[in-house]
C-alpha cells in the first residue's frame, strides 16, 4: 500500500479507523506468493479417472448448458467406464462387501460430478465430488493392500510349499535308496531273509 | 392485465435467484396477476412453483409479459432473445471468465457464452431491471435499455427461523467465529479471507476460527487450493470449510459469528451483506463491484487494496469496540431499510408496470 493513500473507503468512524490502518505495519508474511505457489490440486477427478483408466481428456472438457446433452454425456462416461475392466474388476472383487457398496457409491459420484447439478439437485452435497474423489482412492489403496498382502502370502505358503517338496522329495530318495540296497542284500543272500 | 412468465435456467432452493424469483411470482399474486415460473432444472422443494421448461414453452402465448432471470451461460438466453414477446430482463451479473481460468474450463465457456448472449439479447428487450446501479451500468455498456434498479426481493422473515440448534451449541464454545458464507469461487477470493484471518490469528486472537461457509460445485479446485493453502500457512484447524449446509446451519452460522469479512473481487448484489446485516454483524469487506452500494454506510468498506495486516486490525478493532458496534448496529438497521421487502415491490411494480398492465391487443 502507498504510503499516505486511504486505506478505508467508507467506515463507521472513519478517521479514527484509518489511523489505526496506517499505524499497522504491512504483514512480512507475502500471502499471494505462498498461495501462487501452493500445489494446484492433488486430487482431481479427471486425473483420478485417468488413473483408473477412464478417458477424461474430451468429455471433461467439453460442456454443453442444455441438460439433455449434459445427460448424454453422463451415460458416455459411464459406458465407457463399465468397458473398463479394471476399475470393474476392481469394484466387484473387493474383500467385503461394504467396501464394495462404499466404492461403486465413490465410483458413481466421481464420474456422475460434471453434471449433478441436473441429475441431482435434490441431494444436498456435503460430501462433494473431491470427497468422493479422496474416498475412492482411499477404497482403492485398502483394497491393492489386502490383494498385495493375499499375493504375499501365498507366495510364502508357496515357498514352504516347495522346500517341503523338497525335503519330501529327498526322503524319498533316500529310502528309495534304502530299499535298492534291501534288495540287492535279500538277492544275495535269500536265507537270511527268510529267516529274517 | 397481462399473464407474467419468469423464466431462469435453474431454479434452485434456498439461493438468491430463486428465492428472488419466488418472492416476485409471490408479490405478482398479491397484485391479481396470473403468472408462473419456468426453468429447465427445478429442485424438488420449488417443485410446487415451477412448471417444466419444454412444458412451459408450449404454454406461452404470444400475449403472455416474460421476464427473464440473466446470471449465467445457457442455451435459454438464445431461446428468450428470440422470443416475439414482450420482454423485460433482471440482470443478476455475470461473473466474468478470467476468474475461472485454471479452475475449471466448464465454468470459463459457460460464462464467456453468457456475456456474449447477454449482448445478443441487449437489443431484443422492452425493459431491464438490474439489482443494483453496478449491474445496471454494465447493462448499459452492453446496449441494454437504461435499467431500472430494483435490489434482490429477500425474505427478511426466513432470516427469523430457528437456526440449527446443534450447531449453535457447537459453535458458542467461547471463540470468535470470523465468518463468510458463499460459494467457494474464484472470484470471491476467499485466499485473501484467508490471509486476513492468519494476521488477525497470530496478531490478536489465537483461538479464532473462519467458517467459509459454502458449497464448491464444479470449483474443486479452488478448494483443495484453498485447504492446502490453510495448511501452508499452519491454521487447518482453525479453518472450516462446511460444503453444501441446510438453511437452518447456515442460520447458526451467522447467530454464532462474532464478525463477517468479505474479500469478493466480483459482486453483482452481495445478499450476505444483507444477511450478515439482518444478524447485526459488523461487515469487512472491499470496495469491489456491488458491495459499497449494498453495505451503504455500516460497517468498514475497503478500498481495493488488499494488506492482510492492516485490515486484521481493523477487524481486530470493529470486534473489540462496544461503542463502536452500537454506532454501526444504528447504521445497519438504516442500510437495511433500502431492501425492507415492501420497498423493494414497489419498487419492482413501478419498473414492470409499463409492460404488464399494458392492454392485450386480442
Amino acid at each position: 500500500m502507498a504510503e499516505g493513500k486511504p486505506f478505508i473507503k467508507n467506515a463507521v468512524w472513519q478517521e479514527r479507523l484509518e489511523k489505526i490502518a496506517q499505524e499497522t505495519k504491512p504483514s512480512e508474511i507475502d500471502y499471494k506468493k505462498i498461495f501462487e505457489e501452493t500445489d494446484n490440486f492433488s486430487g482431481n477427478a479427471a486425473a483420478i479417472l485417468e488413473e483408473l483408466g477412464v478417458q477424461t481428456g474430451e468429455g471433461m472438457g467439453e460442456y454443453d448448458c442444455t441438460s439433455d446433452k449434459s445427460l448424454e454425456k453422463v451415460s458416455d462416461y459411464l459406458a465407457h467406464a463399465i468397458q473398463i475392466e479394471n476399475i470393474i474388476a476392481t469394484t466387484h472383487n473387493p474383500p467385503t462387501s461394504a467396501l464394495r457398496r462404499k466404492l461403486k457409491t465413490a465410483f458413481l459420484k466421481v464420474v456422475c460430478w460434471p453434471s449433478r447439478r441436473y441429475l441431482y439437485p435434490q441431494i444436498a452435497y456435503n460430501e462433494d465430488m473431491v470427497r468422493a474423489s479422496r474416498e475412492m482412492l482411499i477404497l482403492l489403496a485398502k483394497v491393492n493392500r489386502s490383494e498385495r498382502v493375499a499375493a504375499e502370502k501365498a507366495k510364502k505358503d508357496l515357498k514352504e510349499v516347495q522346500k517341503q517338496m523338497i525335503r519330501l522329495q529327498t526322503r524319498i530318495e533316500e529310502l528309495e535308496g534304502k530299499l535298492a540296497d534291501s534288495e540287492k542284500k535279500t538277492q544275495a543272500n535269500p536265507e537270511t531273509e527268510e529267516k529274517a | 392485465m397481462r399473464k407474467v412468465w419468469q423464466f431462469l435456467p435453474t431454479f434452485f432452493f434456498g439461493d438468491a435467484i430463486g428465492n428472488d424469483c419466488l418472492a416476485i411470482s409471490r408479490f405478482l399474486t398479491r397484485k391479481g396477476v396470473e403468472n408462473k415460473i419456468g426453468a429447465t432444472t427445478i429442485h424438488p422443494k420449488m417443485d410446487p412453483y415451477a412448471v417444466a421448461f419444454e412444458e412451459a414453452k408450449k404454454q406461452i402465448s404470444p400475449e403472455d409479459v416474460i421476464i427473464y432471470h440473466l446470471s449465467t451461460g445457457d442455451a435459454m438466453n438464445d431461446w428468450f432473445s428470440d422470443l416475439p414477446n414482450k420482454k423485460a430482463v433482471i440482470y443478476h451479473n455475470i461473473t466474468p471468465a478470467e476468474f475461472f481460468q485454471g479452475y475449471s474450463d466448464i465454468h470459463v465457456k459457460v460464462t464467456e457464452e453468457g456475456r456474449l448472449q447477454a449482448k445478443r439479447m441487449a437489443s431484443r428487450v422492452d425493459l431491464s431491471i438490474a439489482d443494483s446501479e453496478y449491474n445496471a451500468r454494465e447493462m448499459e455498456e452492453m446496449g441494454f435499455p437504461k435499467a431500472s434498479v430494483v435490489p434482490i426481493l429477500l425474505p427478511f422473515e426466513d432470516y427469523r427461523k430457528t437456526p440449527d440448534e446443534k450447531k449453535v451449541e457447537e459453535m458458542s464454545d467461547g471463540r470468535t467465529n470470523i465468518l463468510f458464507v458463499g460459494r467457494i469461487a474464484p472470484n470471491k477470493k476467499q485466499e485473501d479471507i484467508i490471509s486476513v484471518f492468519a494476521e488477525y490469528v497470530k496478531n490478536f486472537d489465537p483461538d479464532a476460527r473462519l467458517i467459509l461457509a459454502g458449497s464448491c460445485g464444479g470449483l474443486e479446485k479452488y478448494q483443495e487450493r484453498l485447504e492446502s493453502f490453510t495448511a501452508k500457512l499452519g491454521i487447518s484447524d482453525q479453518v472450516i470449510f462446511t460444503g453444501h449446509i441446510s438453511f437452518a446451519e447456515i442460520l447458526a452460522y451467522y447467530k454464532t459469528a462474532s464478525a463477517f469479512v468479505i474479500m469478493s473481487e466480483h459482486e453483482g448484489f452481495c445478499v450476505p451483506v444483507v444477511e450478515a446485516y439482518l444478524f447485526d454483524l459488523p461487515v469487512l469487506a472491499c470496495d469491489y463491484g456491488a458491495i459499497g452500494e449494498t453495505m451503504g454506510d455500516a460497517g468498514i468498506l475497503l478500498s481495493a487494496q488488499k494488506e492482510p495486516a492492516r485490515a486484521a486490525s481493523l477487524l481486530h478493532e470493529m470486534l473489540k469496540d462496544k461503542a463502536w458496534q452500537e454506532e454501526n448496529k444504528a447504521r445497519i438497521k438504516k442500510a437495511l431499510e433500502r431492501f425492507e421487502t415492501e420497498k423493494v415491490e414497489e419498487t419492482f411494480w413501478e419498473a414492470i408496470k409499463p409492460l404488464v398492465s399494458e392492454p392485450e391487443t386480442t
